[in-house]
Formats: C-alpha cells, structure tokens, sequence
C-alpha cells in the first residue's frame, strides 16, 4: 500500500516539533515556503515528498542547533508523520 | 517552572541585585566607594566567564564545517578579550586599589575584543541568511543596514562633538571615539540579527538571540554613556555605566547559556 499522508496533517506535526525551536510562525512559514518550493500542491504527500520537506527543513535546522541534534529532530518529525492516518 | 525558566530568574534577581546596589548611594544606601568597587568587578566578572565558558562549549557542539561554529568560535574569542580587559579593570581597583588609569592594558584587549564579537555577529548572519527559513532577502537586510548607519550617524554627533571638543590627551581622545564607533560597527549586524530574530518569537532560537543581542545593546548604551561623562569630566553618573555592563554581560551570558540549553536538552 502506498504511502500517503494529509498534507495538513503533516505541516500540523512539523509544527508540533519545530515549534519549540523556531517559534510556532516561523514552524508554519518555512515548512509553507519549502512544500511551495518542492511543488507539493496538493492535499497528500508520498514518502518522496515528505523525505524531500524533513530533509530541507533539516539542513536549516543545523546551524542553530547542530548536525546531530537536527538529525534528532529530524527522525521526531517524521516518527510523528508516519503515525498519521493513511489518506484513503 | 522549567529549569530554563527558574535559571532566567536566577540571572535577572542577580542582574537586578548587583544593580540596586551599584545604585545604593542614589537610593541613600551608606555604602562605602571601596564596597562599591567590589560589587562592581564581581558583578561583571563572573557573567563573563560564564559566556566564555559556555561559548567555548557551544563551539565544540558545533561539527567542523557548520557555518555557526565559525560565529560561536568568534563570539568565544571577543567574550574572552571582554573577560581579560575586565580582569585588568579588575586588579587596577581591587589588587592595586588604585583609580584605573585611561588609557589602560584593559583597553588593549577591548579593542581586540570589538572586532571580534562584530565579526562573530556577521559570521551568524550570514550562516542563518543562508539556512533556508524564511528570514528576509538581501535587499531588506541592506535597506535595514543602510538605515542603521543612517541613526548611527545621527546619534554619533552629539556623542561625538564633546568627545572631539574635550581637552584630552591623544591616545584618550582617540580611544573615547573609538569606543562609540566600534559600538556604531557593532550596531549593525546587531540590529540585522534582531530583524531575524523577531522571526523566530516562541522558540528557544528567538529566547537565545534575544537574551544575546539584548546585552550587546547594553553594552552600546554603556560605551555611549561611558564616553560622554568622560568627555564631559563628570564622575558623578559612573555607576549607572557599570550598572548597563553589568545588565550587557548578564544577559550575553544568559544567551549563551540558551543556546547551549538548546543544544544539550
């Protein structure tokens, strides 16, 4: 079964993680911005998309808190992702 | 109450106890000029190295060829000239007892220090202009720089032309413009990083940078303040000088300490 995720729901978990560090606008603004720059319109992301979103959101992430707690918060994020509902 | 929060307390019930009595004589305290001095070089010094400490720390967290070990390494630099010009300032008054000479061997390392910490500051900047978040485009932080420069220049002539006009020897009329000016170069990437970090409200990045950019603010009112009773031969306000340093380190300190909170939670 393929993976596929809210895209709502997934912006709604980054949020949760990315929060405490960047700050509930900046959480939304830039996980917004990079699925603008990644071309993810629509209302489900596939696994490629999601990789694609942590992985941009944690290559920022480093210069405020380093490579190995980005990394960290990183797998929170997409541990969160993955226990969301399947779109069906 | 967190732990982060009872330690924020912590540094502000210090911060603002160091100051109340560096203000005693104001508030009709009978303190003596020699309790004073003490409570001065102790108030300053040990924030100090707490920021020096933990900048180092901060440093080594960060993996070779991340972008913000180069600012963390460069702040820790100018932290540690600040701390070695405030021990100097130290022995003069403590160990010597005597009034620290103007110019001093502090100012030697406080003049190594400013252009540390500013290049520290343009080290972040642009480390977090270039991280990929939504923190503003190059020709907004231009416009906020020219600007910034534009106040500088206006706030530097009525805290210069005293400074210039004063009968002073050379090498004190050089560095009491110095000061301001390295504070006016500072300035800069302050106000930049602050345009940043207003981005980041909420989040321990925003906590860090506020705390940090906080005390380096203090640190201009101080230089500013400190150059225009020197300029103008008035002892009578001094104290209100170390009371805005004591408030700079402090909350440098306490900026450093969140990003190394960050780093270890």
């Amino acid at each position: 079964m393929p993976f596929r995720r809210s895209t709502d729901d997934v912006l709604e978990s980054i949020n949760g993680v990315l929060s405490p560090y960047v700050g509930k606008l900046m959480a939304r603004t830039a996980a917004s911005a990079h699925c603008r720059d990644l071309g993810i319109h629509a209302g489900e992301m596939s696994r490629e998309q999601v990789d694609a979103l942590l992985g941009k959101l944690g290559l920022g992430l480093i210069v405020f808190i380093g490579k190995d707690k980005a990394q960290t918060v990183v797998e929170t994020m997409r541990r969160a992702i993955d226990g969301l509902q399947e779109v069906q | 109450m967190t732990r982060s929060g009872r330690t924020t307390l912590l540094f502000a019930a210090l911060m603002a106890g160091v100051a109340v009595i560096l203000a005693a004589r104001s508030l009709g305290l009978p303190l003596s000029e020699r309790a004073l001095e003490w409570v001065s070089a102790l108030g300053k010094l040990p924030f100090l190295l707490v920021a020096v400490v933990y900048a180092w720390r901060n440093t080594r967290r960060f993996e070779a060829g991340n972008p913000a070990r180069l600012g963390w390494l460069l702040l820790f630099a100018g932290l540690l000239s600040f701390t070695l010009a405030q021990s100097g300032l130290c022995f003069y008054e403590l160990f010597l007892g005597i009034s620290v000479p103007f110019p001093s061997v502090a100012d030697i390392f406080f003049l190594i220090g400013y252009p540390l910490l500013t290049a520290s500051l343009f080290a972040f900047l642009r480390s977090y202009a270039a991280a990929g978040f939504p923190v503003g485009g190059a020709g907004e932080r231009w416009m906020l720089a020219a600007a910034t420069l534009f106040v500088c220049a206006l706030l530097g002539v009525p805290i210069l032309r005293p400074i210039v006009a004063a009968p002073a020897p050379a090498l004190e009329k050089f560095l009491n413009v110095c000061y301001p000016l390295l504070d006016f170069v500072l300035l800069v990437p302050t106000v930049l990083l602050l345009r940043i970090t207003v981005r980041f409200r909420g989040g321990a990045v925003w906590k860090t940078w506020l705390a940090l950019l906080g005390g380096i603010v203090f640190t201009f009112a101080g230089d500013s303040v400190f150059a225009y009773l020197q300029a103008l031969g008035e002892t009578r306000f001094l104290r209100l000088v170390d009371i805005l340093y004591v408030l700079s380190f402090g909350w440098i300190a306490r900026g450093v300490l969140y990003q190394h909170e960050m780093l270890s939670d």
